[in-house]
């Protein structure tokens, strides 16, 4: 690459929806998000995978919610009034990842972009880099692979971590 | 590579639409020239479908649908001009040219035309005009007997004709003979296609897609009666009304000049009137996508002259009721069943004429097509005079498949013997033929049914007959529910599965060895706990609710903690994530906005039931 175009690369800037699950703050780009809705009164389903909260309805349109929390295994907690709903399409279909909460959108410099260093509750594969912001970092969720591993899986059991090459950076 | 490719897709969508029903009209009519050949009225009608069909392919540039098409024309003339008279070699010429038509359209669908050795084909056809071919063949039989033709040769609809024996140079002259003898058709005959534009099939609620995709290749256009349509523009003119009177409203409310009482009632009346409004547009809407079943019912004749002579069965088909209505879907989903049904009548059900003849029955045997509307659902039935089923022999077959204990088999009573049919894999025929007998029938019948909350169900007299009754609901878009609670849970249960509902008495449960049987109305009942199946959940206290629930033959006792009543829903699909879990139909949205999951009975029975054949699965050829 040269340096023109790798400085270039540099410049570019990412738009990214930033949220919190646990101690850890997350990034999602801004053209995945449809929107962003308040928790809203749940109906479970039976036999679902575990980390399926429930089916809400969204104008009509009846969308999954899947909580974060459970999918990466980590401690339930009652829906407060910081929980939001995250609504994105993944694979063609529409629904909702449940947040603590959701902070702010970012702008992210492409160069700041980092391949993923090991992290505690949240399996590599599921990351597409860490956003260094100032003192802050920003785990950038893979959510396509997020949710292609999810479907078929009846329930959320922890997967073998295995080191997988994730160089893309837009 | 051909310019098929290049057309306006609009243009290209409305041409195969159109063929493809031309098409299906020839097939029927074919059939009723042949009973009837000298009823110039259905001549003329084919000999329009395939000008219109000759004509358009021309202006897109299809060649060897012209080529064709055209041939087939010729010989149509020659018989309109009585210079031939119609026998089975003219009728099969001219049903392989049909036949052939239709794979060229089905190729455009699918990418574009392949290369078609015709060559064969239309020397067929031109030597079909040729008055000594009509000689030599037998005329065909007089009307009142249509399908009892012998033929040497039954046409063989998928295979092209490629032989390479044909004079080719023969066909060029003949060809250029009759370009030059092509009737000069005036205009006004032609049939004018822009009077019925074909309209974009739009799902109620656009959630019928799910559905519809079982369709596969099919148009997914719609021809809409224009009255039809009218309603529906009149009632959304009337919805933009009420908008107008609600933001009357709104503004009043906001300037406070009116007495709060005043716009109180106006707006209690303008939400009586949206609530009208939206009630007629749901069904107007619903009833756009309502089509005749006879666009289904229109290839039986053809199918059932082609089975028939290749089996050297004398059949008469009798069709009633081809003007029902139903859904769009429905009509896309229920063609491939009655296929199978059909062919099962004309290969299990109905005899050779000789030995129907010696048991005393007309040589020839019949066959009931019908179609009724019952309520809210259509009855499509297929009805034979044939040997019947023999219960004696399908229990014998189910205890040698393992499927049934010989100490069970004396327990069950007729209907519940012949419904080891709809067991996939199971099949009673002796000798594997081509058209039915593999055991794949049956089960593919009664799942496609499954998918259309329909239900299917069969009676059969041994030595006067089978009957098989297709029961569908008229839509499948609004589903009539009751509203039952487990716990905290509030479900939908498909009421046209509701027998009946009743408060039980713990005296009347029992436990047996594999579960809970319910005492009710002197019949036993399997019971089922919904909130154990949903749930897991272990205590029992509360539910002694218990909606009794009818599959077919087969009823089981569901107990629930409380019922809520009745409710006419619309039904939503639930997202792919969940089309695992058996019990659930999908969903619908109640007054309060929540979602409420709509279950599948005939899920809840499978997950109560652990008889072992009824899983087995993927046991068919």
């Amino acid at each position: 690459m040269s340096r023109t175009a790798a400085a270039r690369a540099g410049e570019e800037l990412l738009q990214v929806v930033s949220f919190h699950v646990d101690e850890e703050e997350f990034g999602l780009e801004i053209l995945r998000v449809q929107e962003i809705i308040r928790i809203q009164p749940l109906t479970r389903v039976p036999a679902s995978p575990v980390f399926v909260e429930g089916v809400i309805n969204l104008r009509g349109r009846i969308i999954p919610v899947i909580s974060l929390r459970k999918r990466f295994g980590l401690v339930q907690r009652e829906a407060d009034k910081q929980t939001r709903i995250v609504v994105v399409e993944v694979n063609g279909t529409v629904l909702g990842f449940m947040v603590d909460a959701v902070s702010e959108v970012l702008r992210l410099r492409a160069g700041a972009v980092e391949p993923p260093p090991r992290l505690g509750h949240v399996q590599r594969e599921y990351v597409r880099g860490v956003g260094i912001l100032d003192d802050r970092l920003l785990i950038l969720l893979d959510i396509d692979r997020l949710m292609s591993d999810a479907e078929g899986e009846l329930c959320a059991e922890m997967k073998q971590v295995e080191p997988t090459n994730i160089e893309e950076t837009p | 590579m051909s310019n098929e490719m290049e057309q306006d897709p609009v243009l290209m969508e409305e041409f195969l639409v159109e063929s493809t029903e031309l098409l299906e009209l020839m097939d029927q009519d074919m059939v009723l020239l042949e009973a009837n050949p000298d009823d110039p009225e259905i001549l003329n009608r084919i000999f329009r479908a395939l000008h219109t069909i000759k004509g358009t392919s021309g202006f897109l540039g299809f060649d060897p649908l012209i080529r064709l098409s055209h041939q087939a024309e010729d010989v149509l003339n020659t018989l309109r001009r009585g210079k031939i008279r119609l026998n089975t070699k003219i009728m099969d010429a001219l049903l392989k040219s049909r036949d052939q038509l239709g794979i060229m359209l089905r190729d455009l669908r699918h990418g574009g035309l392949q290369s078609y050795s015709l060559d064969d084909l239309l020397a067929e056809l031109v030597e079909a005009q040729e008055p000594s071919a009509s000689e030599s063949s037998p005329p065909v039989a007089p009307s009142s007997r249509p399908l009892d033709v012998a033929t040497s040769t039954p046409p063989n609809p998928s295979a092209p004709p490629n032989r390479k024996d044909a004079p080719a140079t023969h066909i060029r002259i003949v060809e250029m003979e009759t370009v030059a003898a092509a009737p000069q058709l005036p205009l006004e005959s032609l049939p004018t296609t822009h009077e019925e534009t074909a309209k974009p099939a739009q799902p109620p609620t656009g959630e019928a897609a799910t559905t519809t995709k079982t369709g596969g290749s099919q148009a997914h256009t719609l021809r809409v009666d224009v009255g039809k349509l009218d309603e529906l523009v009149n009632l959304i003119g009337e919805l933009v009304l009420e908008r107008n009177r609600f933001a009357q409203i709104s503004r009043d409310l906001t300037s406070q000049r009116d007495d709060p009482r005043t716009i109180a009632e106006a707006l209690s009346l303008s939400a009586s009137r949206l609530s009208f409004i939206t009630d007629e547009l749901q069904t107007t809407g619903l009833k756009t996508r309502m089509v005749p079943i006879e666009t289904v019912f229109r290839r039986f004749p053809r199918l059932v002259r082609d089975v028939a002579h290749s089996l050297g069965k004398e059949v008469e088909l009798i069709v009633r009721g081809e003007d029902t209505e139903l859904d769009k879907t429905m009509v896309e989903l229920v063609g491939d069943p009655l296929v199978h049904l059909v062919r099962n009548s004309l290969d299990h059900g109905l005899e050779m004429p000789e030995l129907r003849a010696a048991g005393g029955k007309p040589r020839k045997g019949t066959i009931r097509l019908e179609a009724h509307q019952e309520g809210d659902q259509i009855v499509i039935s297929i009805r034979d005079d044939g040997a019947g089923i023999d219960p004696e022999r399908i229990a014998r077959k189910a205890i040698e498949k393992g499927l049934l204990t010989p100490e069970r088999a004396h327990s069950l009573n007729r209907a519940e013997i012949l419904d080891f049919i709809f067991l996939p894999g199971f099949s009673t025929a002796e000798k594997t033929s081509n058209l039915s007998g593999r055991g794949v029938g049956m089960d593919v019948v009664r799942s496609n049914l499954k998918k259309m909350n329909g239900t299917v169900q069969l009676e059969s007299e041994l030595g006067t007959g089978t009957t098989v009754s297709l029961r569908l609901p008229l839509t499948l878009a609004i589903l009539p529910v009751l509203l039952v609670r487990v716990r905290e849970d509030v479900y939908a249960l498909p009421l046209r599965s509701v027998v009946e509902t009743a408060r039980i008495n713990r005296r009347e449960v029992h436990r047996v060895e594999s579960g809970e049987v319910l005492h009710f109305r002197n019949r036993t009942l399997p019971l089922v706990r919904l909130g154990r199946i949903l749930h897991q959940a272990e205590t029992e206290e509360g539910d002694d609710r218990a909606v009794i629930l009818g599959l077919g033959e087969r009823r089981i006792a569901l107990l629930v903690d409380q019922l809520l009543g009745q409710e006419s829903t619309v039904i939503k699909p639930l997202s792919p994530l969940f089309h695992g879990i058996a019990c659930l139909a999908g969903a619908t949205i109640s007054g309060d906005g929540r979602v409420r999951l709509v279950l599948d009975p005939a899920g809840i029975l499978a997950a109560a039931e652990a008889v072992p054949g009824f899983s087995a699965r993927g046991a068919s050829a």
